[in-house]
């Protein structure tokens, strides 16, 4: 229904939080962040198809389309894909600035299915403790869940999807999220990893 | 520390460690590895506490916190057993359930008073005359009792967490070891935890003597180490197992919530006291006490010692004390054959007596009874009475009993382990295990230290082939030999009545003997009446006896007597620890820092903040929602409406799903317009509202109140599921933002940031156009839920924040100003729009609010169309109204209206303030009280009668010209 046009525009939910941080946020590939680190990617362009027949125009499109349900897959700018229903799909681009515009512009007009506007806030937790985290928020057991392989649970109350990934090597944790939760569900996640002994850290390379 | 015994391998105290601690109020000296009570007993001190009813002295019993004789509070903390207090500097405890200190108790006097006050006498007394009761209860409340919470304590929050394994093992003794290690070398993920400090169970104290079992311990650990996939987790109790091996682990720090797929039950026996006079002196304890003070913390338990036992386990104490330097004065036997094995032999050779066949009758208190004397034994006739005649008095200063066990068992039977009696060990044992559950070691019957390691392999191993890691032999299972460890009946009747089965509810024999009497043959209508096992340690120490005297009385088996449920927690937790960090999610706007910037009064809306007013210099709250609500009737104003419910629906079947979901229709609506909708259910009650706009042929989008979107989001996929429509739901609340800009200058304002066509005629009232706003796309609903002309902006949450500020900035000539939820209410109010949920209630239908033109019976279906129909036939009991009331002030929403001393109404909102001046308010009243004109008195504040008089809706506007603004 509606679309974003204009990311100079855009605000992550929360843009107000960083601005209350007074500390230097370390790198992603840092030591604090291979210990415990948490970072808001709420700025990646993110956009949903769902309903019969998604699965065959993504194809069409040149989209490599993930087989199964939950699965995900990569998109051709390093973006990701995730089948997250039978007939509904979720995309978020791999840089900040970068637009499913074409594949949204091409939708076609009498179809039967239809384009889903996500506005989801995505956080990032990385690091050796990260499942310490989890365990004090969440009942699911990430250790059984294969990397690359979408889960829906509830973290700290909210429902979150997440993707355990694999990046330089080790396994990284992406959180979506409503983007009405994302303050409390932020500040939540920073007091434990605080406790923990991690922080804020840089979500992009 | 006059009792302290030399330096032995294995205790947990640390000498180089020192501590100084305070208990009511003296210092005193321990080392970091005491507990509270080994560190009192080593200074000499031999009151721990005082009971819970009778305030007798009580010293220390069991050493496993299985007892409540040693409870303290520190000023922050309450209830703290002394038992697994762990000693540290700077620790200062005082005694609970005392007045005037643990020496001079004041309440000690009520001990006298014990034969007046029989088990139930509570039930019989106090409750004439009745107006007396709440001082009976007041008085019984202060003496009787555990300890105070201090509610000026400063709160701790402690985590809580989740944890994962294949296979739980409890107790970390022998067959536990063994369990933990053969279930990890198979391969499985094992968590082994346990109550105490160290590993290591009965091998630490109850072994010792054999070269053997040391050995045999320092190679299970050895291995525990070695293996990866073992994890331990000590001072970690086991406080309740769940349905589908959900378990609750709690330590000092945190409560775990523990998945597991296998659980093996290692978790022992709970060593069991004999009933005999005085059993509760300090200086009366169990043989695993008096081990316990031995071997972990160097502590002689007393100078000169008579043991009472009727087992093996009594002559290896009395080992244990010659060694730690005890003087046995004697060892009594309960069995008339005495110890068939080597250790009588070796006992009589240390120069101890021996009596077989004989019981202590009597402890004899000395010091007010703050002490053992000594002790009177008694022979045993056939029957186990004791013979009087032949009695004997021995001097000793402590006494320790070794009379049987029962099997640790709470948590297996909340797993769904079903135990019966056998008298072969004349304790209960497992016969029926739950698919996943294993019992192993002396919880299981086994006393010999080889087969409980074996059953510990073996239960590894079952559980091993049970999760699919092992295809072997399963050994068999190894079974008791000799004389039972456990006594059947160490229950010895004496006319002083201070003979104690339960510590924790000072219950003596006679209170069974007299519940009996009264009826109560049932053990679980014994254990209510008599409160046998309800104490705080649920019955581990008295239990087992209970269930042997109303066997006894009833004259039947332990089987056929049953036992008492289990539940959870085995071990009493501290409300920090079930507290843990809360998790109270709650939702934001885009324009919440925005909000706090412009001074705004949050209040809680549902899940979300939301402002209530925003603060203007020295403004009154209400001046501050009248001038917010001037402005929009004025001027301009904007209100942050994101927290309205949004929900897109698109398919084929879309028009027909709403049709079925609301009472109106829409398979017939325009595109581009707007209805208002109203959702009830199946009775008929309203519960939702909103409008739909129907944006293409097979695409609408819906709006639903804040507070109710979630649930009826969850409706509505309900129903997609139920219809089997062909339909998608999808739930933009929190991806789109909201502003409402009302006002008669909202149209001057918002035409500076949009193409879009804002005349009248282009953008009629209740049209829907989708166009950019500010460079941003958004939906553009033209409503008038404030009674004023009026625009909705829904847009990408992401990009709210921009758009705030450009409609600010455009409209800083007309003074815009944001208003909140409390101006939003006051204009709704005048324009006479009903809030769900405010001025309607769990019974409210379409009919009563004079919602009847959204109701449509016509179609073939609709949520409450069947009950709808019935309402529509019957006359209406009550109606909404509105109010001009006589007076500004005193008049709340649910204020009722009377007619003499009949109800004939109810606010449901007020406002005392207004725009137009007049205080009004929106009422329910009965039909013939309703009538335009009509004077009510409504019964306010202090039971103030107020009048007001009914009005026709809407108070603003009637015409419906303001919304509709067309200049």
């Amino acid at each position: 229904m509606h679309e974003n046009q204009h990311p100079s525009l855009r605000q992550s939910p929360l843009q107000a939080m960083h601005e209350e941080i007074d500390s230097v946020s370390s790198a992603r590939k840092s030591e604090q962040a291979n210990r415990l680190g948490l970072g808001d990617r709420s700025l990646l362009e993110k956009w949903g198809v769902r309903g019969t027949g998604a699965a065959e125009w993504l194809s069409g499109m040149g989209v490599n389309v993930p087989a199964d349900v939950y699965a995900t897959g990569r998109l051709s700018g390093g973006g990701l894909i995730a089948r997250i229903g039978k007939e509904e799909f979720f995309l978020e681009s791999a840089k900040c600035g970068d637009s499913f515009a074409s594949l949204r512009d091409s939708l076609p007009p009498a179809a039967s299915f239809t384009s889903v506007l996500r506005e989801d806030a995505s956080l990032l937790v990385t690091g050796s403790r990260s499942l310490e985290l989890f365990a004090q928020t969440c009942s699911h057991h990430f250790e059984s869940s294969p990397a690359e392989h979408w889960i829906y649970t509830r973290i700290a109350g909210v429902n979150c999807g997440v993707l355990p990934h694999m990046y330089a090597g080790t396994i990284e944790y992406h959180l979506w999220l409503d983007p009405s939760y994302a303050a409390y569900l932020w500040q939540t996640l920073l007091v434990i990893a605080t406790e923990l002994g991690g922080s804020v850290i840089e979500s992009f390379d | 520390m006059p009792n302290r015994l030399p330096y032995r391998e294995g205790e947990w105290i640390d000498r180089n460690q020192p501590v100084t601690f305070h208990f009511e109020g003296k210092p005193y000296e321990g080392f970091v590895g005491d507990s509270l009570s080994s560190a009192l007993w080593g200074a000499g001190v031999r009151v721990l506490g005082r009971s819970f009813k009778y305030h007798r002295p009580r010293g220390v019993y069991t050493l496993t916190g299985y007892d409540v004789n040693c409870l303290v509070e520190d000023g922050q903390r309450t209830n703290l057993r002394g038992d697994i207090l762990p000693l540290t500097s700077g620790l200062d405890v005082r005694s609970v359930n005392t007045q005037g200190g643990l020496d001079r108790d004041r309440l000690k006097v009520i001990d006298r008073f014990g034969s007046f006050m029989p088990v139930g006498f509570y039930y019989k007394a106090f409750h004439t005359p009745r107006r007396l009761f709440s001082f009976y209860e007041n008085q019984m409340r202060k003496i009787a009792g555990l300890g105070k919470i201090n509610p000026q304590a400063r709160p701790v929050a402690t985590p809580k967490d989740y944890a994962f394994c294949d296979l739980l093992v409890i107790g970390g003794g022998p067959s536990g070891l063994a369990a933990a290690t053969t279930g990890a070398e198979a391969g499985l993920k094992v968590l082994l935890v346990d109550e105490q400090p160290h590993l290591g169970g009965s091998l630490l104290t109850q072994h010792t003597h054999a070269q053997e079992s040391t050995e045999e311990l320092k190679k299970l650990l050895a291995k525990v180490d070695s293996l990866e996939n073992l994890q331990v987790r000590c001072k970690t109790q086991v406080a309740g197992h769940y349905a589908d091996q959900w378990v609750a682990l709690v330590d000092e720090r945190r409560l775990t919530k523990l998945r597991t797929k296998s659980s093996i039950f290692a978790t022992g026996c709970i060593e069991q006291p004999a009933v005999f006079q005085n059993n509760d002196l300090p200086g009366v304890m169990l043989g695993t006490a008096a081990q316990r003070l031995i071997y972990l913390y160097r502590v002689a338990p007393c100078k000169q010692a008579v043991i009472l036992t009727a087992n093996t386990e009594g002559y290896r104490l009395a080992l244990d004390c010659i060694e730690a330097g005890v003087t046995v004065v004697a060892v009594v036997d309960l069995r008339h054959d005495g110890e068939a094995s080597v250790l009588d032999k070796e006992v009589a050779a240390a120069g101890v007596e021996i009596f077989r066949g004989h019981t202590i009758y009597e402890a004899i208190a000395g010091s007010a009874g703050r002490k053992v004397n000594g002790a009177i034994l008694c022979p045993l006739d056939g029957e186990g009475n004791p013979d009087r005649m032949g009695h004997l008095r021995l001097g000793c200063d402590g006494i320790m009993m070794s009379v049987g066990w029962t099997p640790n068992a709470g948590v297996a039977y909340q797993a769904g382990v079903r135990f019966k009696y056998d008298h072969s060990v004349e304790q209960l044992i497992p016969h029926d295990l739950p698919e996943g559950v294993f019992v192993a070691g002396r919880s299981a019957g086994l006393f010999d230290l080889h087969d409980q390691i074996c059953s510990g392999h073996r239960a590894g191993l079952q559980a091993a082939r049970q999760l699919g890691v092992y295809g072997g032999e399963i050994p068999n299972v190894p079974v008791h030999n000799g004389p039972p460890p456990s006594h059947a009946y160490p229950i010895f009747p004496h006319k002083g009545k201070k003979n104690f089965v339960d510590l924790d509810e000072d219950l003596h024999l006679i209170d069974f003997k007299n519940a009996h009497q009264e009826g109560y043959d049932n053990i679980e209508l014994l254990k209510r009446y008599s409160t046998v096992g309800m104490g705080p340690t649920q019955g581990k120490l008295s239990n087992t006896n209970a269930v042997r005297i109303l066997a006894r009385l009833n004259q039947s088996t332990i089987n056929q007597t049953g036992t008492t449920v289990s539940r959870p927690f085995h071990h009493p937790v501290s409300i920090e620890n079930l507290a843990g960090r809360r998790f109270h999610p709650h939702r934001q706007t885009p324009f919440e820092a925005i909000h706090r910037k412009l001074c705004a009064e949050m209040m809680h809306a549902g899940a979300w903040f939301r402002p209530e007013y925003y603060r203007s210099g020295n403004s009154s709250r209400e001046d501050c929602i009248v001038q917010e609500a001037r402005q929009v009737r004025h001027s301009v104003g904007v209100i942050d409406v994101s927290t309205l419910g949004k929900i897109e629906i698109f398919g084929p079947d879309a028009g027909r799903f709403l049709e079925h979901i609301y009472t109106g229709c829409f398979t017939d609506q325009s595109i581009g317009r707007l209805r208002y909708a109203i959702g009830c259910d199946e009775l008929g009650v309203i519960i939702e509202d909103g409008v739909v706009a129907r944006m293409e042929e097979d695409r609408f989008y819906v709006t639903a109140t804040s507070g109710g979107a979630a649930a009826f989001y969850r409706d509505l996929q309900r129903w997609a599921m139920i219809l089997r429509m062909d339909v998608q739901l999808i739930n933009l609340t929190g991806h789109l933002a909201a502003i409402n800009v009302a006002g008669p200058q909202s149209r001057t304002v918002l035409e500076k940031l949009t193409d879009l066509p804002l005349s009248p005629t282009a953008f009629a009232y209740l049209d829907v156009h989708q166009s950019q706003v500010a460079e941003v796309d958004a939906l553009l609903m033209r409503v008038g839920f404030v009674g004023e002309l009026g625009f909705e902006i829904h847009m990408p949450a992401s990009h709210a924040v921009h758009v705030w500020k450009r409609l600010m900035d455009a409209g800083a000539a007309q003074g815009i100003r944001p208003f909140g939820v409390e101006a939003q209410r006051l204009l709704r109010l005048e324009k006479g729009h009903l809030i769900v949920g405010q001025d309607t209630d769990a019974l409210t239908h379409p009919y009563e609010v004079g919602l009847d033109w959204a109701v449509n019976l016509e179609k073939p279906f609709f949520v409450g169309s069947r009950s709808l129909e019935i309402l529509r036939k019957q006359p209406l009991e009550r109606t909404l109204v509105g109010l001009v009331l006589s007076q500004s002030q005193g008049v709340e929403e649910c204020h009722l209206i009377l007619e003499g001393s009949d109800m004939i109404g109810r606010i449901t909102s007020v406002a005392h303030r207004t725009t137009m001046g007049e205080p009004i308010a929106l009422a329910f009243l009965r039909p013939d009280r309703a009538t335009v004109g009509t004077e009510v008195t409504i019964c306010g504040s202090g039971g103030k009668r107020i009048t007001a008089h009914v009005v026709p809706l809407p108070f603003y506007d009637s015409a419906g010209d303001r919304q509709k603004l067309d200049s």
